[in-house]
């Protein structure tokens, strides 16, 4: 059974009368212990869409889904209350700047031991001795000592191994990672990755990764979801979708990778730039920018279409095109 | 053509730190000696991490900072030594663009204002040809004329990449000088900027110092590579030879912790622990040896000198060993 | 061919997104905020009351009518429709004293803050900018001025100065000086770790093009939001020193020296005290207003991401 499933899910923001749709028609489902990725381009709605998940968006969007289940309950009919309850304990979420996402004025160990009351009720030594166990296990030295360590006194590596050490302190079922390592330098990044990696499997956590690096999905996830605008344009497996992209966008976005047109002067670029609020066209969402756009396109909106093991959104799709490495 | 146009030699920048009351003053050694050469028309991408010294490397060279020692040639003159009115007239010769388009341009000027800031400080053209010059680079860049009275929270990211990029080219600069343009800034418009940096360069010939820590947007545009760690270059060479045959163990870790799109095609793999350290504090000896799956003794006594190995340049004791 | 290539690239990038001008989106801000309306209806009033004052008014502020002393507001018993807000203890009518108490007191309001704004502007920039030698002279010297409480400081200076209407306004203006240099230095040294600074430095601009040109425009939002609250504090100060009597000088109709004529009238003739009170209480407050739908209009920081 799959842990997470959502049917199509909408998020609306503005006014009733003229709505902008956030996420549109998104399916999407997770199962126990697997790495998703979701990649898109800023405003893309990637982050809005686990908000919502979540709850976390405040009343300030309209949340419309068919099916919206996690680990067997329906979160669009359980109370606020119930809610918090899964939120933090058994979905857990990681986020971009590890610098902003710990509270400065206490230290690391006060605000993992925190955690640790609020969800698991632990007291005394256990707590102690629960908190240095899961410094040990994202992997920081000296872990009795940085304990007592503020967060100004970590680097940016640290401070995301310890924002990783929240997350995981009440051993959730889901993880996700919103662009964990785009703030970190080079090298430390790859170190997250294979920390958040090797946990997932040791932990058996479902991982949703959200980020615009199509490198980084396609080093460690199972499955990608490509978002566009709003809508999941496709979803396949990895590297299948690396290497045969089906939909027009998931092709333009691997082409203009520096590292995919070696030795070409120029690299192949889509044109023009994710629609905004006000200029979303009436057809497909790419139609004002796709390379293969026909008339049709500038009028129907395509629905999503199962292939193999993923799906497309296209009138169009590259099924027989050889696509050049 | 192959004039040289820039010319750094042990280029050093120190910084004095406070670290509290009634305590010496620490140094941090931004950049510890650096030395290159770039060529008219040609690219040398400068890769390396956090604390680097990239940074303050742009600001040396950029005019803003003068270097504690060593010497700089812009365009045959020498900056250090230099008189005030060479100085002013080599602004002219550099030109920078930022990593943040969104911080670089002025929120409270029109974009045409903005372009013809370098004009008018610089020369001596009328309003009428300024404003002439500012639309023909407009148009290069891929702007509309009717931008020119826009803000510039009017615009898009890649969109405003593109103004910066224009504003750098006003005044046809020998050298610009890139500090990361593209990471703030999407795939596909990432692809859309490094285009135009390639279309400029083949168009008025400019030569550029290319600051990254993607090593994949490097491989395409470089000649040259430039990899620092801690303000010392580590390796030096052509991009055939960085990518081609890496000798320094940090520009391997580089290569192989940089993520990609086909994992199993990657040429190194080797696995570097721990953190980069405090610039205030920085390791005896090699820089890198703390991180090092080659270190051996000698690394943490003696500080290893650039050497020609190979035919480009290592700083590395056992660079012979590492292949 | 990159020309061709680049324009082609560029009509596509472009979208048809029409963005509302500076202004027009400054005034969707402000005019969110319904307090700051109604306080700039209110100010409105009084500024159109202040500039027609002899038209406006229906007598002279110094005329005296004998056989009218004490006279309460027209709505009270006793009182008279040819004297709307009654008149003083020497028969003059409080409303026409009201409205020339205006033009006064918003000329000092405008003028003391004008003074300490130019002044306090260029000592801010000029401390932002030189941050060895100047600035923490220019800032020790503003401590020394905010260690002393404010009224006691602006009665000093009148002191030294002697009364009257300059004096009056220049003692308001250096009491307010502080804050302008240190609002002006904070966000001028905010401004100049951007980008778009070191862009203007590498183009070669000097000094002075970066502090007035480039930096300063950037600094003005705060700085507009603290001078229409200090407009007000002006007001009130010079009322203080007015009730003091080291303000404006009798018979000149100012708000404050009207509060403190009237003292001893309290107990029987409540409204000469209470009308000069209340037209301060509700100018300020106006204007306390509409610094806050300012501050909502031109502080990006509150600003939905463009």
């Amino acid at each position: 059974m799959s842990l997470l499933e959502i049917k199509n899910l909408s998020v609306q923001f503005g006014r009733k009368d003229a709505p902008f749709n956030a996420v549109e028609g998104l399916d999407l489902t997770v199962n126990e212990g697997e790495l998703v990725g979701i990649v898109g381009e800023s405003g893309s709605g990637k982050s809005v869409t686990m908000m919502a998940m979540m709850g976390l968006l405040e009343g300030q969007g309209r949340i419309v889904a068919d099916k919206l289940s996690f680990d067997g309950k329906d979160l669009l009919t359980i109370s606020a209350r119930e809610r918090r309850k899964i939120v933090g304990k058994d979905i857990a979420m990681i986020f971009q700047d590890p610098m902003t996402s710990l509270n400065p004025s206490y230290t690391v160990g006060y605000q993992i031991m925190e955690v640790l009351k609020v969800h698991q009720g632990l007291r005394g030594a256990a707590l102690k001795a629960r908190a240095l166990e899961l410094m040990q296990m994202v992997e920081i030295p000296a872990a009795e000592s940085r304990l007592s360590a503020y967060p100004h006194q970590l680097s940016g590596g640290m401070s995301q191994r310890v924002v990783i050490a929240m997350a995981i302190a009440c051993k959730p079922k889901l993880l996700i990672a919103d662009e964990p390592t785009t703030a970190l330098d080079v090298t430390i990044q790859a170190q997250i990755m294979e920390l958040l990696v090797s946990l997932q499997k040791s932990q058996n956590m479902a991982l949703i990764m959200i980020t615009h690096d199509l490198a980084v999905i396609a080093e460690v996830a199972q499955r990608v979801a490509v978002m566009y605008a709003g809508q999941v344009v496709e979803m396949g497996a990895v590297p299948g979708l690396f290497r045969q992209p089906v939909h027009p966008y998931t092709e333009a976005l691997l082409s203009s990778i520096p590292e995919h047109s070696k030795g070409a002067s120029r690299l192949s670029t889509l044109p023009g730039i994710v629609p905004g609020q006000y200029d979303r066209p009436a057809g497909c969402l790419l139609s004002p920018r796709c390379p293969y756009v026909q008339p049709n396109c500038r009028q129907d909106r395509p629905a999503l279409s199962p292939h193999g093991e993923g799906a497309y959104r296209c009138h169009y799709p590259l099924l027989n095109k050889e696509t050049a490495r | 053509m192959s004039e040289t146009v820039l010319r750094a030699r042990d280029l050093t920048r120190h910084y004095e730190v406070s670290q509290g009351f009634m305590k010496p003053n620490g140094v941090v050694r931004a950049l510890g000696g650096v030395s290159f050469e770039l060529a008219a028309g040609k690219t040398l991408a400068v890769v390396g991490e956090s604390g680097c010294g990239k940074s303050t490397l742009a600001r040396a060279l950029t005019l803003i900072e003068t270097p504690t020692s060593g010497s700089l040639e812009l365009d045959g003159v020498d900056v250090v030594a230099g008189a005030k009115a060479d100085i002013r007239s080599l602004r002219s010769k550099v030109q920078m663009v930022f990593q943040n388009p969104y911080a670089s341009l002025n929120p409270r000027q029109k974009i045409g204002v903005q372009l013809a800031e370098p004009l008018l400080i610089n020369t001596d053209l009328t309003a009428a040809e300024r404003e002439a010059r500012v639309k023909e680079m407009m148009s290069i860049v891929g702007l509309r004329p009717e931008h020119y009275y826009r803000y510039p929270h009017m615009f898009s990211g890649g969109q405003r990449q593109r103004i910066a990029i224009a504003r750098a080219m006003m005044l046809r600069p020998k050298i610009v000088v890139a500090d990361e343009p593209t990471s703030a800034l999407d795939v596909s418009i990432q692809a859309q900027v490094l285009n135009l940096f390639m279309d400029l360069q083949q168009e008025l010939g400019t030569a550029y110092v290319f600051i990254s820590h993607n090593l994949s947007v490097v491989e395409h545009v470089a000649d040259d590579v430039m990899v620092m760690y801690l303000g010392r270059t580590v390796e030096m060479g052509s991009k055939a030879q960085i990518y081609g045959a890496p000798r320094h163990p940090y520009t391997r870790a580089l290569l192989s912790a940089t993520p990609s799109i086909h994992p199993e095609d990657r040429r190194v793999k080797i696995k570097i622990e721990g953190e980069l350290p405090s610039p205030l504090n920085p390791p005896t000896g090699c820089a890198f040896h703390k991180r090092c799956p080659f270190a051996k003794a000698r690394c943490q006594e003696e500080v290893p000198l650039l050497r020609e190995v190979d035919g480009h340049q290592v700083a590395c004791h056992f660079a012979e060993e590492i292949s | 061919m990159t020309q061709a290539n680049s324009a082609l690239q560029a009509t596509a990038d472009d979208v048809a997104v029409s963005y509302p001008s500076p202004l027009k989106e400054f005034w969707q801000g402000f005019s969110f905020n319904k307090g700051a309306v109604a306080g700039m209806l209110f100010m409105l009033v009084v500024f159109f009351a202040a500039i027609f004052a002899p038209w406006v008014a229906p007598y002279s502020p110094i005329e005296q009518f004998r056989d009218h002393l004490l006279t309460p507001p027209a709505w009270l018993e006793g009182g008279s429709s040819a004297y709307l807000l009654g008149t003083d203890e020497l028969g003059r009518d409080i409303l026409s004293r009201l409205i020339h108490g205006a033009r006064l007191s918003l000329f000092i309001g405008v003028s003391s803050v004008l003074m300490s704004l130019i002044p306090g502007i260029a000592l801010g920039l000029v401390a932002a900018f030189f941050p060895r030698v100047a600035g923490p002279a220019i800032m020790r010297l503003m401590d020394v001025m905010m260690a002393l409480p404010a009224l006691l400081l602006a009665v000093a200076i009148v002191a030294i100065l002697g009364p009257g209407l300059i004096n009056t306004m220049i003692a308001i203006a250096v009491v307010a000086l502080p804050g302008y240099v240190r609002l002006t230095r904070a966000s001028a040294l905010t401004e100049l770790n951007r980008d778009y600074v070191t862009a203007s430095r590498v183009a070669g601009a000097g000094k002075l093009r970066l502090m007035f040109v480039t930096v300063l425009p950037n600094c003005m939002a705060p700085l507009i939001v603290h001078a229409t609250m200090s407009f007000s504090s002006a007001i009130l100060e010079a009322a203080a020193l007015g009730f003091l009597g080291l303000g404006v000088q009798p018979p000149t109709p100012e708000w404050g020296t009207m509060l403190a004529s009237a003292r001893d009238y309290i107990e029987r003739a409540w409204w000469v005290v209470t009308m000069p009170g209340l037209t301060i209480l509700f100018s300020v407050l106006a204007i306390n207003l509409m610094g806050d739908g300012l501050r909502d209009a031109l502080d990006p920081k509150l600003k939905r991401a463009a």
